[in-house]
Order: C-alpha cells, then structure tokens, then sequence
C-alpha cells in the first residue's frame, strides 16, 4: 500500500484538483475572470487569439509581441477616442478546437474587434463565432476564402495578402524573362496545397505551365527524397516555384542546393522571414522570395508612403524584442501590428460612440498605410491589399536585397 | 538508379537519426519495461543545447560532450525523481507518466529555447560527396558515424566490463538481478541516464541536417519508437537495424509514392509487421515483458 | 440509508439520468462560452466512455481513438456538404464505418499482447489521419467547412452531447453488469481463466473495441456539424493521447470517471490558462504545457487509478478496515457490479 508521505500527497492533490473544479465551476455563473467590458469609458478590449505553442509559434509569438507593441505605442499616444486599448490574449497552441473554444471565450469580454488567427484552419473556425456575435475579426492567415464570398464573410477581413497577389510577382518575373514552365514544389499543410491549388487556377491561364509537383511533409527533416523527383519532369522545367513555410522551407532549400539543381528557385512569402536565412546558411544565396517591403525599406524611394513606417516598426519592434527567442522583426509579426493599427483607425471612424457594427461598418471603408502594405478596404474587398505592396526580393551574400520592377499588379 | 541510391543514401542518412532514438527506447524497455514516450525530447535538448553553446562560440567537442551532459542530467533526474516514486507503478501507468513527461519537456525547452527554429553548422561544412551520381551531405557520415560509434561503445559497455555485466543480468532476468542483490531501480536510473545521453547524442549530429526546434521531439519520437518495434523491441542492435530500415522505408515512399504519404506508409509498415512478425526483425521472445 | 443512495446512485438507468441533468442545469444557468465548454467537454466523455470500458474493463489501450472521432466527423461532413445529405445520417454511416474499422482492426490485431495493440492502434490512428489529409473527398488539408448544425442551437447540442453520453453510459453500464461485463473482467485478469471459462478472449475484446470505436465515432460526427469545420490537424496523435489520459486522470470503471476525467483536465487547462495569462502572458502557452505535463506526471505517480477510484479506494478501505480486494482477482461474479466497492460491501 501507499506509503503515508503518498496518502498525504494524494489528499492534497485531490484538494488542490476538487479547489480548482471548484474554481473553474464558479466561472461558469458569473462572467468569465478576465472580463474587462468595453464600457463608456474604460478601454477597447481586442481579443487576440493565437498559436503562441505548437508547430505555428514562431508565427504566433513574434504577432502578439506586435500587436502588445501597437497598444503601447497607441495607448503612450493618448488611445483612441480618449480611451485606451487593452489586449486579451490566449494561446491555442495551434489547435482549431482549441481556437473555436477560445474565440467564444473572447466574444464574452465584449471586444471592440477580434484578431486571430495566424493559420487558415483556425480562422475558419473563429468565422462563424464572430459572425453570430456580430463582432469584426481581422484574420493573420493567407487564404482568400477568409474573405470570400465577402456575403458569408461580412465580419471578416484580413491583412496578410492572398496567395494570388504573391504569385503575380513571379508571374510578372517570368514573363519578363520567357520562363514558361515551373515546377511546383509545396509544403504538405494548408498554406502549401492552397498554393498548389490556386497556382493551378491562376497562373496557367497566364501560359505558365506546372510540369509537375512535389509535395515535402512539413517535418520532414531532409527534402532530397522528394526533390529528386524534380530530375524526372518531362518537359524540364526553367524555374521552381516554393511554397511553404520555414523551417521545411529551408529543408527544401538546403535539399535543392546539395542536389545541384541550377533553375532559379522561387520561394513563396512564407519564407519571409529572416529565420529562412540564418536556417539554410549558403543554400539559400540566389533564391527568390516574393514578399513585403519589410526587409528591404532602405532601398524604397522616400515617396513610398510604407518606408517610414516600416522604418519606424523594425526599430521599435528590434528594441524591445530582437533580443527574445522570438528574434528579429519579421513579416508575420507585422501582421498583428498592422491588425492593431486598422482597428485604431477603424474606432476613431466611427467616433466616440464606437460599437463593434460601427468598427466593422468603419473597416470596410478603411484607407491605411502599413508596414504590410498599402490597404483600400471596400464592402466588396476585405482585404484591400495595394497588390504593388508585394515586391521580389533575392538572397545576396544571405541578405535581402530587391530585385526592382516586379510587384504584384497584374500588368 | 541513380534515383534510387539517392533515396536510400538520403533514408540511411534520416534512419540513422530515428537508429539511436530508437537504441534509446530499446535500453529503457529491456532494462525497466517503460515504453518511453518522452524518448524523441532527449534529441531535442540535445540539438537545442548544442545549438545555444555553438552560438555562445564554443568548439563543437566541448559544445557535444555538454549537450549530452545536459540531457543525461535531465534523464538521471527523470529516472530518480518520476521513476522512484512510480517504481509500483503498472506498466500502463508508466506509459502515462512517460506521455506526461513528454508534454512537460516540450513546454520546458520552448521556456529555454524559445519557439524559432534554429541553425546549427555542420560539423565539417556544408559539403557534399558524390557518389555513383547521387548526393550525400557530409554531415550524413557523421550521422551514421555517430551510430556505429554508440553500438560499439554500448557492445563494449555491456559485454566487457562488470558494470555492463550486471545491466545484462537485470534486463535479462529482473527477479534473478533481485536476489543477487542487485537493485533493479539503480539500474533503472542507468538506463534512463544511458537512454538520454545516447538520444541527446543523436540529436547534436542530427542538428545540423535539420532546422531544429523544440517541437521537433514527438516526431522523432515517435519515428524512433516504429525503429524499436521494427527491429524488435527488446533487441539493441535490432533497434540500430529497425531504425535504418525505416529511413529508408520513408525515402522510398518520399520519392516513388508521394510525401504525403510517407507516414502512413510508415506505420503501415509497422502494423504489418505487429501482424506478421510482432516481436520485430531480430527481437527474440515476445511475451516475456507481458 | 447512505448505502442505499448509493445503491440507486449507482443504477445504470438513474446514472444516465444524472449524466443528462446536471449538465443541461448548469447549462440552462451558465453563460454562452461555459455552454460550449461543456459541450466539448460532453463530446470528450462520450470517447473516454468507451474508452473506459475497453481499457478498465478489457484491461487493452487504444492509442488511436481519435482516428474513429475522425471517421465519425467526417462522415458527417462528407455526407452534408459533398451530398447534401442530413447530418443524422452522416453520424449513422460514420458509427456503421467505425464499427467496420475497428472490427476488422480487431480482427487482425485483437490478439495481440497489451503493448503491441496498443501500437497497432497507434499506427491506426496515425493512417487515419494521412487518410483524412489524402483522400479525394476530405477536402485535403483546408478541411471542410460550412458542416450545417443539426438545426440545433447552442443549448441543443448541449442537450444532444450529453444525451448520448447518457445513452452511451446506460448502454456500457449495462454490458458490464451481464455476461458480457464477467467476461471482460476475466479477460482483463487473464486471458487463460477466459479461455477456460469457455469464451475466445480476442472476441470479448473486439466486442469492447466496436463500441468503444462507436462512441468515438458518435462523438466525433457531433463535433463536426457542432464545430461546422474540420481538418486534419484536428485527428491527430495528441488527440488520442489527451482522450487517453482523460480516461485514466479521471479513473477507469465508473462513469463518474470519464465524466471527471474529461471535466478534470479541461479545467486543469483552464485554470492554467487563466492563470498564464494573469501571470506571464508571453510564455504562457510554454508555462501552461510545463505544468499540465507535470500535472499528470504527479496524478499517476500518486494516483495511478485515476480521481474517482483514488477517493473510493480510501473511503472504501476506511469503511471495511480491511484489506483491499486484489484488482487482479479473477473472480468475476463478485464484481459483477463493475466496481470493486460492490465486492467490498457484500463481505
């Protein structure tokens, strides 16, 4: 039998466990701990809901550093409206079911806007919660179907640009250099088979054909199995086309280069990020990467309305966080950050009664420059990015330097 | 051909890594019976240790023996702490406490090492060797180096000196280890200890090949996990054979089939073989841990 | 008088009951976010039921429950947006294919010692999942979304979850108690004594494993029209570990169990959350994973039985001052009842 040191312990865990039921059960009859209602004259509560664990962290994590860097900036700037801005976070750890839970946790603090998610899956779990709770959500993920049909999706809007705007950088890229058939190589998760799919759909009416494709699990830790099927496309083809996230990124890059393949490679914008360089070293030193401006604002002419703005979120963002894990400013934290500061601008349209439906009615009339680029939202358009936002960058000497005249206009 | 030498060379590579996961989970199994799902957490603090020390500048010897260090410690304190106290424990309740272990590490080394993915140099640069027209990263060799050398040192371990001797005893036979006197719990801290090292090992030479990252544990865990069984879970050097015959299972699937479907070609290698040969490639009895 | 109140409590008719009541109350009184809280919650128990009865009762591990969630949840999305057919029938076909699956897995595997079924239902699980990532109708790795409701509002799922669950505890409780329940025992006490007792251990055991597949797939076909979406990160490995250690933080062999397991570690995770949040909202998510896996590490050091039968244990062997009844007894009739406290009290 147990020893009495274990009975104790068994006693007090069974306290401990009963207290927190307890706890946990007294939360359900009144509000939840962390309500904190946007009253009259307290602050705007955004409910930020993310993967700060699991396999997207690192998209997570450097995302609400910006987005608690924004409601500082703000909120040391007199708020909005004369009200300041307050920040619920939860994490997922990038669990859809997780996620849904969570959104309908956040709904119940009455927030003036929702921001979340960094993965597609997830987004489309919050969309139906932020419908029904008629409360606008700004999604982090990429797919276009988080804003189309716009009629299912009145609540909804995003920052990053969809997969489309992306693909006609290196569309334009190709045209201007007779390149005409690609191969496709794709991370095996939504982000990659949704580019796959779309590519499919956008880019072969334009004459790019896809000779093939290669799909690379995103924990495979050596991509040469699957890349050597590129040896055996027939037609060959004159560039390859990736898209995916790091780290598989970089094992893709790594696996390109130690097989000798030398058709130039063309990484999506998941790879923007500066972990994509410091992964694959040498390997990645004259790939492409279609992107925002973020990494190469020195080289934008003053006019470009993005490049202070840029300037001034790489700084504030490297100061208070380059020397965290989460490391250097990166494109996807400059999503949160451009999520906070459209839902600013979205609550000092609609003034200081400023109601969630009034927020929304705001946001699709909302013209804001960002460090993710140049947004003109319309009821038709919740996305609204400016697709010359998008530019091309390659790797030199494993900086980012631009490759001018190729943006993603449809030309 | 060329093509398929490729795969099997790139699979021997990745089955090297999933080789000394899986020694690891074969010594805890024949020593203490704990199929241990924390197992692929090992490699990860071995690639993340290593990393931060080879970021601080230090030489890679002393950055590798630390590393090791490292997780030996961590695995002294699991086999003293967790495994002392759970000694009555089921086997069943065991695996839990393992699955418990897992997630505690996992959020432990994101605390530590943060949530990016890191870049770690290879030993001897990111050279390649061409043979017979495929591809081998030099880092491989170090890899399957690093196997080879883990099965000597644990043949020489446990074949040649006392202390070896009395291990082989108490896996062959716990209740004869017993009554000579020989306390199974000691020798289950060995094996802890032995198991994290071996496994944290795996995970400095494996880092350069990978971008590593403190989610990457489960994973390789689990890969490793399907080596043990397939070489046998009770058989050492079947673990080392079982590990390698599955990286290349994989990088044939990778490469002929699809990606996609590597996993499931994977584990459905591993429940043919339950069904066809349970006690795996060179395992022996398989009923005597039930 | 106390023993007869438990004695009622413990009827399986009553039981089910109490499992469809306290939650619907509570839900009737809680605010919006606690009612799909304890929806899931519900959507979790009635995995661990089956869970419960196969892994208490049969003494075997499924390491791959979340692979019949899954074929239940996409039955149900499969059938609605790609058919346009009821969800009800989607559950049906998806409780009917489970059933197949687990069968024939049963089949091929059942016979199996402990720790190799339990494998071979890992990598069940793992094949489920590429399945669900791989094949032409699952929507791939975007998922399927808009899976309509059961023309159902938030408090009729909540009605409809924990209805079946209640269904779904009648239904075990009464297997238990006939023939079938002795026949589990033995097999979990040794699989020789059943063979002598006349009966094929690996038949018993596939018995179990269909229903427990059943009520995961039920579950599962829930969940789907529940959530309105699903993808395949949803089916994974993890999935089935946490349904697993639901069922043994909260206690094999009683309902009670499974209701506290599944009830126990989403407030295990709740109060972590919270307190992350207050505490260190950067490294929550890290700090919420460290302490729940040190959590269960510490239940199952010192209370390998779970909750429920850790506290029935102590009571029982304060009631009888008497040694406890070896869990290894063979004798099934004894514990016909389905929990050892019968046995104990009759003496």
């Amino acid at each position: 039998m147990a020893s009495r040191s274990s009975q104790k312990m068994r006693t007090a865990l069974g306290l401990a466990l009963a207290g927190g039921l307890a706890i946990s059960l007294a939360g359900c009859g009144s509000s939840a701990p962390t309500s904190a209602k946007s009253t009259a004259t307290g602050p705007y509560v955004l409910g930020v809901d993310l993967p700060l664990t699991g396999p997207y962290d690192s998209l997570g994590v450097p995302e609400l550093n910006s987005i608690n860097l924004a409601v500082q900036q703000i909120n040391a700037a007199g708020g909005v409206n004369g009200r300041k801005l307050k920040v619920i976070s939860l994490d997922n750890g990038t669990n859809p079911t997780t996620a849904g839970q969570q959104f309908k946790q956040l709904v119940q603090d009455h927030p003036i806007g929702l921001i979340g998610d960094a993965s597609t899956g997830s987004t489309m779990v919050a969309i139906p919660i932020a419908t029904q709770a008629k409360i606008p959500l700004i999604s982090l993920a990429s797919d276009a179907e988080i804003v189309q049909p716009v009629a299912q999706r009145q609540w909804i809007f995003k920052v990053p640009a969809v997969d489309t705007t992306v693909m006609q950088v290196m569309i334009n890229y190709f045209k201007a250099h007779g390149i005409s058939r690609v191969a496709f190589a794709y991370g095996n998760f939504p982000y990659g088979t949704g580019g796959l799919a779309d590519f499919q759909k956008y880019a072969v009416p334009q004459g790019i054909q896809v000779v093939g494709s290669v799909p690379v699990d995103m924990t495979a830790t050596d991509a040469t199995p699957a890349l050597t099927a590129l040896k055996n496309f027939s037609p060959a083809p004159q560039a390859v086309v990736v898209w995916d996230v790091p780290p598989s990124a970089d094992t893709i890059a790594k696996g390109y280069a130690s097989l000798g393949f030398k058709w130039p490679i063309f990484f999506s914008d998941g790879a923007s990020n500066d972990v994509f360089l410091t992964l694959a070293g040498n390997a990645v030193n004259g790939d492409f990467v279609a992107s925002t401006k973020i990494f190469v604002a020195s080289s934008l002419p003053n006019s470009d309305p993005q490049k202070s703005i840029i300037e001034k979120y790489v700084k504030s963002y490297d100061q208070a966080y380059a020397s965290t894990s989460a490391g250097p400013a990166n494109m996807f934290g400059a999503f949160g950050y451009d999520a906070v500061y459209m839902f600013k601008d979205a609550i000092a349209a609609a003034g200081k009664g400023a109601t969630p439906a009034s927020v929304r009615g705001a946001l699709e009339h909302l013209n804001y420059d960002g460090v993710t680029g140049v947004m003109h939202l319309t009821p038709q358009d919740h996305s609204g990015l400016d697709p010359t936002s998008e530019v091309l960058l390659q790797v030199q000497n494993q900086k980012w330097t631009l490759v001018p005249g190729f943006t993603g206009a449809n030309e | 051909m060329a093509t398929l030498l490729q795969l099997v060379l790139a699979g021997i590579g990745m089955g090297s890594v999933y080789a000394l996961v899986a020694i690891g989970f074969s010594l805890i199994y024949k020593v203490t019976g704990v199929i241990n799902f924390a197992q692929g957490e090992f490699a990860m603090i071995g690639s993340m240790s290593f990393w931060l020390l080879q970021s601080h500048g230090i030489p890679l010897v002393p950055a590798l023996v630390v590393a090791v260090a490292i997780a030996a410690a961590v695995g002294a304190a699991i086999g003293r702490f967790v495994m002392y106290p759970a000694a009555q424990a089921s086997v069943l309740t065991l695996i839990f406490i393992t699955l418990g272990l897992d997630t505690a590490l996992r959020g432990l080394g994101t605390l530590v090492w943060g949530v990016n993915p890191v870049a770690v140099q290879a030993f001897s640069g990111n050279g390649v060797l061409h043979v017979l027209g495929a591809v081998v990263p030099t880092q491989n060799l170090w890899i399957f180096g690093a196997v080879v050398i883990v099965a000597a040192l644990l043949y020489f371990l446990l074949e040649r000196t006392y202390f070896g001797q009395g291990m082989t005893a108490a896996m062959d036979n716990p209740t004869a280890a017993r009554l000579y006197g020989m306390n199974p719990l000691r020798f289950g801290l060995y094996a802890w200890v032995l198991a994290a090292a071996i496994g944290a090992f795996g995970g400095v030479v494996f880092a350069p090949m990978t971008m590593a990252n403190t989610n990457m544990g489960l994973e390789l865990g689990l890969y490793g996990f399907v080596g043990a069984i397939l070489g046998g879970l009770d058989s050492l050097p079947g673990a080392a054979v079982g590990g390698i015959a599955l990286g290349i299972v994989t990088s044939l699937s990778a490469g002929y089939i699809s990606s996609d479907w590597a996993d499931g070609v994977a584990f459905a290698v591993l429940l043919i073989m339950l069904l066809v040969r349970p006690q795996g490639i060179l395992g022996t009895s398989l009923n005597r841990r039930v | 008088m106390s023993r007869q109140l438990l004695g009622t409590a413990r009827n399986p008719a009553v039981q089910a009951l109490l499992v469809l009541a306290i939650p619907l109350a509570l839900g009737l009184v809680v605010g919006p976010y606690w009612v799909s809280e304890l929806t899931l919650v519900g959507m979790y128990t009635l995995v661990v039921i089956g869970l419960n009865l196969f892994m208490g009762y049969a003494g075997q591990v499924s390491l791959g429950q979340a692979g019949f969630f899954g074929i239940g949840a996409y039955a149900v999305g499969i059938a609605s947006t790609h058919f346009g057919l009821a969800p009800w029938i989607g559950l049906v076909l998806g409780m009917v294919l489970a059933a197949a699956a687990a069968w024939l897995l049963g089949v091929l595997a059942l016979h199996l010692m402990q720790h190799y079924l339990a494998l071979a239902t890992l990598a069940f699980g793992i094949i489920a999942d590429v399945a669900f990532q791989q094949l032409p109708l699952t929507g791939g790795n975007s998922g399927l979304y808009g899976i309509p409701a059961f023309t159902l509002n938030a408090i009729g799922f909540l009605a409809l979850t924990w209805g079946a669950v209640a269904l779904g505890s009648w239904f075990t409780n009464r297997l238990v108690r006939s023939g079938t329940g002795s026949l589990l025992e033995a097999v979990r006490s040794s699989e020789v004594a059943t063979a002598l007792m006349g009966a094929d251990p690996a038949t018993v055991k596939r018995q179990a494993f269909i229903v427990s597949a059943v009520l995961a797939a039920a579950a599962g076909g829930i969940y789907a029209s529940w959530e309105g979406y699903i993808d395949p990160t949803v089916f994974t490995f993890a999935l089935s570990i946490n349904l697993v250690l639901m069922a043994v933080v909260g206690g094999l062999r009683s309902v009670v169990g499974a209701v506290l397991g599944a009830a126990g570690v989403e407030a295990i995770n709740q109060i972590l959350k919270f307190a992350g949040a207050s505490l260190a909202p950067a490294t929550s998510g890290a700090l919420q994973l460290t302490i729940y896996g040190l959590a269960l590490v510490v239940i199952m050091i010192y209370w390998p039985e779970g909750l429920v039968t850790g506290l029935g244990a102590r009571s029982r062997a304060r009631r009888t001052a008497g040694p406890q009844l070896p869990l290894q007894s063979v004798d099934g009739h004894e514990r016909d009842g389905g929990q050892v406290v019968d046995g104990a009290q009759r003496s």
